[in-house]
Parts: C-alpha cells; sequence; structure tokens
C-alpha cells in the first residue's frame, strides 16, 4: 500500500511535468517519422544518407512522368469515387430507418454497421475473397469497390446516424405546415441541416477508401493496381526516393480533405442557402 | 359562421384514449383557449387540426371543407410550435417567406408582405439575421410572423410561450391579443397555464383525460364552472364537507360541524349534479378570492377560526394559507394586516358558494392551480 501511496503522491506532485513529457513523446512518436519522410522526399541523394545533404524536386517530376504511379493514382481515385457516393447513401439510408422506424433488432442494426471498424481486416479479407470466389465473381475493379464499400460504410454510419437522429423533425412538420410537400420539405429544410454531417461522412469515406491496402490487396486482380498497392510493390523491391512523393502525396491529399472539411463547416450558412 | 369545426374526433394510441369524442365549433377572428392538464389531450387535438396525427374516428371541417384526411400542407392553418422550429439555415426574412414561397407568391410582393411582418411583431430591419442572432422573445414574435403572414384561417399554438419567463410571457400575451385584433385571424392557443388562457381567450375549452369538461367564455369558466375539476383547475377552490339540514325546492340550508348557512338559489350555486334533499351530503366550495378575514360584518355567512400559516403577495393581492378544522385554506385579499402566527376568523357569504358532490375524502383540496 504504501508504495502505491508514494507512487501516487509521486503523480501528484509531477503530474503535470509527467503529462507534457508524456505528450512530447507521443508527439515524436507519431509526427518525426513522417516529417522524416517530408524531408528525405526532397533529398538530393535519393534515400542514401539522413539528414540529406542537397535538396531537389527530381523525384517529384519523377514520379509525375512514371506512367504506373500516374495509372495507379487514377485507378485509386475512380474506385474511391465510385465507392463513396455509393457509402454515403447506405449510411444515409441506414440513417434514415434508424431515425425514424421503430423495428426489431435496430439497435442490433446500429452496432452491426459501425463494429466492423474493429473486426481485423484480413479476417474480413478472407472472408471477401471466399465469398466472391463463390459466387464467381472474378476480381477486379467491381471487387475492389465492394470491398471498400464494405470498409467505408462503418466510418460513414458513425458519422451521418448521428447526424440525422439528431435533427429536429419538428423542423420538417413546421416546413409541411407552411405548405411544402414531402419532397420539397426534404429538399428546402431536412438536406440542408443535415448536409455537413453527410459531407463530413463522405470525406472521412473518401480518405479510407484511398488510403485502403488490405481489403483491395485480397480482392483485386493484377489490372486493378491502387496507389496503396502500387507503393506496397515499390517498397519490396527496396526503399526509392519515388515512395517518399507518394507518401507526401498521401499526406497533401489528407491535409487537403481536412482543410475542404473545415471550410464546408465554415462556410456552412452560405452553401445551405444556395 | 364557424371556421373550424369539430365532431365526434378521437384518438386512440394503442389503448390510450388520448381524445375522446370532442365536439366544438370555433367562429372567424375568435380566439379560443384549448386548456388542460399535460396528457389531456389538447396537445394531439391541435396536431390532429394541423393534420400531424390522424383521427382514430371523427371530422374536422375548416371554413365547411373536411379536411380531416388533407395532409398539412393542404391545409390553411398555421402553427406556432411549443419549440418555435424556426429554420436554423435561414434567414428571418427567409423563416417568414418560407410559406409566401411555398405558395408561389413572387418575390417583389414577397419582400413587401415579410416588411409587413416583422413592423406588426415589432422587428423592423431584422431581414438578415440569423435565427441563432435572436433573443427568446423576438424568437416567438418571428414563429408567429412565419404563421400570420401566410393569412392562413387559423393559427394553432402549442404553448409556445411556456419556454419565456413570467414579465415576457405577459408581454407576449399583450402581443398576441394586439395582433389578433390587428389581423383579424382566428388564434386556437394550448396551454397547460390557466393564466395565459384566461388572459389572452374569447373562450376556453377545458380539456381532463381527453375529455371536454367545458367550452365557455372566460368568465362563465371561473363563476360558473361545470365540473369539480374544472373549478379546481381554473383557479383555487376550497371545499368543506357538509350535509343540507333544510330543504325547500331550491332553497337550502347546509351544515358542517355546526357551522350554517343559508343559501336561497341553491340550484344556480350546483357544480356537479348534487341531490338537495334534507340530508344529501355535499361540499361547499369557496373561492379564495371569495374569503375575507376578520370579524364577519354581516348575518348568514359561513365562518371559521384558523391560524395564518403562510402569507405571500401576487400583486396588489395577499395570499394567505390558513390552517383550519378543515384543514388548509387559500385565501386572496387585498387586506394586509395579518402576520404568520395569528389567529382569525376567516368568513364568506352564501353568494360566494358553490356546491359540489361530497367528496370522499375529509380533508379540503386547494390545490388545483395551473401548474401541472
Amino acid at each position: 500500500m504504501s508504495a502505491l501511496n508514494t507512487l501516487e503522491g509521486f503523480i501528484h506532485r509531477h503530474g503535470d511535468r509527467i503529462g507534457r513529457g508524456l505528450m512530447v513523446l507521443i508527439l515524436t512518436l507519431i509526427w518525426i517519422p513522417i516529417g522524416v519522410v517530408v524531408l528525405m522526399s526532397f533529398a538530393g541523394e535519393g534515400v542514401l544518407s539522413f539528414p540529406p545533404e542537397t535538396y531537389t524536386v527530381r523525384w517529384y517530376a519523377e514520379v509525375l512522368n512514371n506512367d504506373d504511379a500516374i495509372s495507379a493514382t487514377l485507378t485509386s481515385l475512380r474506385v474511391s469515387l465510385v465507392a463513396t457516393p455509393i457509402t454515403v447513401l447506405i449510411s444515409l439510408l441506414a440513417a434514415y430507418g434508424v431515425a425514424r422506424y421503430d423495428f426489431r433488432g435496430k439497435n442490433a442494426l446500429q452496432a452491426l454497421l459501425t463494429l466492423p471498424i474493429i473486426v481485423p481486416l484480413v479476417v474480413t479479407g478472407v472472408a471477401m475473397t471466399l465469398f466472391f470466389g463463390n459466387i464467381n465473381l472474378s476480381s477486379g475493379f467491381t471487387t475492389v469497390v465492394i470491398a471498400h464499400i464494405v470498409r467505408t460504410v462503418p466510418f460513414a454510419a458513425l458519422i451521418i446516424i448521428p447526424t440525422v437522429i439528431g435533427f429536429d423533425r419538428t423542423l420538417e412538420e413546421a416546413s409541411k405546415d407552411l405548405g411544402a410537400s414531402e419532397l420539397r420539405t426534404f429538399r428546402r429544410v431536412t438536406l440542408p441541416n443535415i448536409m455537413p454531417g453527410v459531407i463530413a461522412g463522405g470525406l472521412l469515406a473518401f480518405t479510407v477508401s484511398f488510403n485502403e491496402f488490405v481489403y483491395t490487396y485480397f480482392v483485386r486482380d493484377t489490372a486493378t493496381q491502387t496507389l496503396p498497392v502500387y507503393l506496397w510493390g515499390l517498397i519490396r523491391y527496396g526503399f526509392s526516393p519515388e515512395v517518399n512523393v507518394i507518401s507526401v502525396l498521401f499526406l497533401l491529399l489528407a491535409a487537403g480533405i481536412l482543410l475542404v472539411a473545415v471550410s464546408l463547416t465554415g462556410l456552412k450558412q452560405v452553401i445551405l442557402r444556395g | 359562421m364557424s371556421v373550424l369545426t369539430i365532431s365526434d374526433l378521437r384518438k386512440e394510441f394503442g389503448d390510450l384514449v388520448a381524445v375522446d369524442d370532442v365536439n366544438f365549433a370555433v367562429d372567424d377572428g375568435e380566439f379560443v383557449s384549448i386548456l388542460g392538464p399535460s396528457g389531456s389531450g389538447k396537445s394531439t387535438i391541435l396536431r390532429m387540426i394541423a393534420g400531424f396525427e390522424t383521427p382514430t374516428a371523427g371530422t374536422i371541417e375548416i371554413e365547411g371543407e373536411n379536411v380531416t384526411a388533407a395532409p398539412p400542407f393542404d391545409r390553411e392553418v398555421n402553427m406556432v410550435f411549443q419549440s418555435l422550429a424556426l429554420f436554423p439555415h435561414l434567414t428571418v426574412a427567409e423563416n417568414i417567406g418560407y410559406g409566401l414561397v411555398e405558395s408561389g407568391v413572387p418575390e417583389d410582393e414577397r419582400r413587401e408582405r415579410i416588411a409587413e411582418m416583422l413592423e406588426v411583431v415589432e422587428l423592423s430591419g431584422y431581414q438578415d439575421r440569423n435565427i441563432d442572432q435572436l433573443s427568446g422573445g423576438e424568437q416567438q414574435r418571428v414563429a408567429l410572423a412565419r404563421a400570420i403572414v401566410n393569412e392562413p384561417k387559423i393559427v394553432l399554438f402549442d404553448e409556445p410561450l411556456a419556454s419565456l419567463d413570467r414579465k415576457l410571457r405577459q408581454h407576449m400575451q399583450f402581443e398576441l391579443q394586439r395582433i389578433q385584433e390587428e389581423t383579424g385571424i382566428t388564434f386556437l392557443y394550448v396551454t397547460h397555464d390557466q393564466e395565459v388562457a384566461m388572459a389572452v381567450s374569447d373562450r376556453m375549452l377545458v380539456l381532463n383525460d381527453g375529455e371536454m369538461e367545458q367550452l365557455d367564455s372566460v368568465e362563465t369558466i371561473y363563476d360558473k364552472p361545470a365540473s369539480k375539476f374544472v373549478a379546481q383547475f381554473i383557479g383555487d377552490i376550497n371545499l368543506v364537507p357538509a350535509s343540507i339540514v333544510e330543504a325547500n325546492g331550491t332553497d337550502v340550508t347546509v351544515d358542517s360541524r355546526g357551522n350554517r348557512i343559508h343559501v336561497s338559489d341553491a340550484a344556480g350555486r350546483c357544480v356537479d349534479a348534487v341531490s338537495l334533499e334534507e340530508g344529501a351530503d355535499v361540499s361547499v366550495g369557496i373561492r379564495p378570492t371569495g374569503i375575507t378575514l376578520g370579524d364577519p360584518d354581516r348575518e348568514d355567512v359561513f365562518s371559521v377560526r384558523g391560524e395564518i400559516q403562510n402569507r405571500g403577495y401576487a400583486g396588489d393581492e395577499t395570499v394567505y394559507t390558513i390552517d383550519t378544522e378543515y384543514g388548509s385554506f387559500t385565501a386572496n385579499t387585498e387586506d394586509r394586516s395579518y402576520d404568520i402566527g395569528d389567529d382569525v376568523t376567516v368568513w364568506w357569504p352564501a353568494d360566494e358558494v358553490y356546491l359540489f358532490a361530497p367528496e370522499t375524502e375529509t380533508a379540503s383540496v386547494s390545490d388545483g392551480g395551473g401548474e401541472p
């Protein structure tokens, strides 16, 4: 007990210093490797020395002139741009069902929609591969899109369901009371009010999809090479400066999406009135 | 002509009968309140008139047209919601103009009517404000303007003033009356607050457990309550168990523990169906405002000794709680000369007496006030 008391007293006295130290440690662990990658993408000597002695944008030019990299980027965009709207639609329908109707297994549905986030990726990866094989759906663009939808629905649902549940339905009654039909009410009141949540859910789904690797690796064919898969291929044959550049591009995309999300919520008033 | 006619209206939610065979009509330009405790079905009636609930049975007619099955957007009624339900993504002007857009009013006329309406609710120049920039009182006015601007046949109010503090609420009551007089639109106001209902309405419909208790002018409901429920719900009432010891038609003498009072027009003082036979048990009811403290200045009064338990001020009047042999009495009087602990005689004359069917319990009841 006394040891515990001593420890407790120690934490009590030095709690703020311990906290600060931990924070620095965590930040270091998270951000230093990322910083190194960014730095190395400009390294004149490629991957040979750290810290770099000279700086260059040559590797960026190389990636931009690399047909395989461009093609992988376009494949990733195509997959994500097809999967995201479908994911948003599925999440929106589920959210409506959960928010508006009473049915058996309603709580279970909500849990089952979001819980896959914690299911080990390889388990679902194997399951999907077996399933597609059983129904004779050959690997390719379609299976990758389906896998991405499976992967992103829990994330989108996590944001969109509370948005729809939190929407005050009295506003819809007020709209109908003022002469607007069901459809007009959805367009003039419901949609503008749930839009920020739906967009946020969509952006998250897009980000997750664009970064998706494990499922894709299981269900793809060789022709369907997304950017993360292409990156994986590069690393297998040793580090190249290109890897760093593509990593930075991922980082920029994530930051860009974050900025879009922030500006959308900031400009919410303007957009919603349009 | 009636602008609204409700016939045999009934609404069941599963096993629960929320509204039970309600019938009433509202005349054009009237201000009618539906008053009842929570769960009495008053909001359900309003929501059926607005079209948000479908009646189990009965009909709703607006200007003679049966709208029972019509959707909310096909009815010429507009509602001011309890939560106000202002659109948070729209400005004040866009909120007020919402219904005008739906009915295809051109933009110029819309702008004009919104400006006029803002003038009526005393918010001129507020067009471009956001809803969250407005105070509670201002939001009330916008909600009201949004309903009235469409010139509906009836404006329905679902206790929109309940959330305001007392002073603002009283101010908004006057505003409601003023706006109703200016526009001439029929107002149907649902509330559990008898004070608000009495202050604003021409007529009140008192509901209890989904059933109509009484529909009358405010004065009639206070002076001639149709049931003990109404008497207790609209203003307080003190009750004394008694029995009739002499009866000559409607000229009776009631006795309570030797305390006697002679009521010459007993039939007109009866609230429930009371037997006026000799020996029948009755409850004698008395409004707190009908009580006088001190020695009686006339003959033939009912008087009880008691001790002042509590006193409080309600504007010009002082509200005393007096402990008597019948239990706790409430008295409202302009007389401020008594203090807590004083012994006092409580009395009232025969013309302030109501006669109710006997109570099963012996204690008096004086807690029928407005709060649920």
